[in-house]
């Protein structure tokens, strides 16, 4: 046993319980935002695929043309994937829509002018792309939704810059539940760290199982919270299919990796930042 | 210079309690001292000088030619691996077995475990308490304890042993053995060892030379 170990094993029990539900409980939450978060950006995927800028030519404009306008706009940085759509295609289109056959057209002339069919990398790069395009004389119109894209582009900023903000709260929230909860256990083990001072330990020596509270504590804490969550997910996503089969729902596989590397990752590092936050608030006090 | 050298020492504490007062001493290496006074009269206060859990209001404090008093904090586990300390307070940690708290000062200093083994062996024959091994330090009665704290203070074989009202909870035949266990210690490794006391009786049964103190003076050196 190390030295290290030796001395963590005299730990109360009770700050350990305290330390590792004050992060279970934080990581439960922060799972359940990431969660939300990743099924937003799996709308945000299915948006992308629905929402297209949709970019009209000039009448008469020659295929040559068309051609050159759809290299120079694949190679723009914001651009993922452009089509186009002749004339002949634009009809079809139409007829299918409604459901006509060529004879009941009813015009002789086709009305319906070429154009690019053009998808953005991210979906909340659209209005950017749409400016951009519009800069083009070759375009008669260019079309992507407008306003209702933009709400909802709106209401998708919205919601990520109100989930950071939640987010960012709920790690400075358990940042200070956990570096409370280890300064507690600093300070009962007073006459400890007294004693190992006392005998020519140094600062580093005293800190250090304090720090490998924290990060035990954190990463248990975030284990425990990960296994809770994928088996809530896993129910919730099963109820969520049946209930709202059309709804474009994040496959459970999908959640394993982020969740996984998040709670472990961060839940140790949230532990160890607080372990070493309370051992520099105490250190004055006891270490001398 | 000698080994240990206090030079126009004055300890004033906040309330304006004159702890030391302009205290000149020296000690040299391997020497066996009797730190003598009343209660209150500073031995205690010149021990923590030494230790530095307190610093001279004013003066010097030199410790093998290194000017203590004003060690920088970081150079302090330094200073403390190389002294052996009883407490009169003890400062034993109550949950720890007594083997626990007899090798702490060797896991500060990075010995293996098989090495502090043997010698908490050794300690624990000398001061029969071998049985006690593994018992909590709380369960031992106050004799045993003060033993334990002797024998933390020997088992990394410091240089400098101060031992602060050693036999203070002791019947005089303990005392005796107690203060007999740091002659011998002094006379075998050459360390230098101070023994605060105010018992009168147990400094006539050693040859050792006395520093005597009384209201921060030191009156007989």
């Amino acid at each position: 046993m190390s030295k290290n170990k030796e001395t963590f094993y005299h730990r109360g029990t009770s700050y350990l319980v305290m330390g590792f539900l004050s992060i279970f409980f934080t990581q439960l939450i922060l799972n359940i935002f990431i969660f939300g978060y990743l099924e937003l950006e799996q709308m945000g995927g299915v948006w992308q695929s629905s929402f297209t800028i949709q970019a009209f030519f000039q009448e008469n404009t020659s295929p040559e043309v068309i051609e050159k306008v759809e290299e120079e706009i694949e190679a723009l940085p914001l651009v993922g994937e452009v089509r186009v759509i002749s004339s002949e295609e634009a009809k079809n289109r139409f007829l299918s829509y409604f459901s006509l056959q060529e004879d009941n057209f009813g015009l002789e002339e086709n009305p319906f002018p070429p154009s690019l069919e053009i998808r953005a990398k991210r979906v909340e790069e659209l209005p950017l792309l749409a400016q951009e395009l519009e800069k083009k004389e070759e375009f008669e119109e260019i079309f992507y939704g407008g306003e209702n894209t933009e709400a909802l582009l709106r209401f998708y900023h919205f919601f990520l810059a109100a989930g950071g903000i939640l987010l960012l709260a709920l790690f400075v929230f358990s940042l200070l539940v956990i570096t409370a909860v280890i300064k507690a256990s600093i300070q009962a083990r007073g006459i400890e760290i007294e004693v190992w001072s006392l005998v020519g330990a140094t600062k580093r020596f005293i800190r250090m199982p304090f720090l490998y509270q924290g990060m035990i504590e954190g990463l248990s804490g975030g284990v425990a919270a990960l296994v809770v969550s994928l088996i809530f997910f896993h129910f919730l996503l099963d109820f969520l299919r049946t209930s709202f089969p059309f709804f474009f729902w994040i496959d459970w596989e999908d959640l394993v990796f982020p969740l996984g590397v998040v709670s472990v990752l961060m839940s140790s590092f949230l532990g160890f930042l607080g372990a070493l936050l309370a051992c520099n608030s105490v250190e004055e006090e006891n270490i001398k | 210079m000698g080994f240990l050298e206090f030079k126009r020492v004055y300890k004033i504490y906040p309330a304006g309690i004159k702890a030391l007062d302009n205290v000149n001493l020296s000690l040299g290496k391997g020497e066996f001292v009797f730190l003598w006074g009343a209660t209150g009269a500073g031995k205690t206060t010149l021990m923590k000088l030494i230790t530095r859990e307190e610093v001279p209001t004013s003066g010097e404090v030199w410790l093998e030619r290194c000017k203590i008093s004003s060690l920088e904090e970081r150079y302090l586990p330094l200073l403390r691996r190389n002294l052996g300390v009883v407490f009169q307070d003890l400062k034993l940690v109550p949950h720890w077995t007594v083997y626990e708290n007899l090798i702490s000062p060797l896991l500060v200093l990075g010995v293996k475990r098989r090495y502090a083994h043997r010698l908490a062996g050794e300690i624990l024959d000398l001061l029969h308490l071998q049985d006690k091994k593994y018992h909590k330090t709380e369960w031992l009665s106050g004799g045993e304890k003060q033993k334990l704290c002797l024998g933390r203070a020997l088992i990394h074989r410091p240089y400098l042993v101060l031992a602060d009202e050693p036999t203070g909870n002791l019947d005089s035949a303990t005392a005796l053995d107690v203060v007999g266990t740091l002659f011998e210690f002094s006379k075998k490794s050459g360390a230098t060892v101070i023994v605060a006391t105010h018992s009168e009786d147990l400094i006539s049964n050693f040859p050792a030379r006395l520093v005597a103190l009384d209201k921060g003076k030191v009156i007989q050196s």
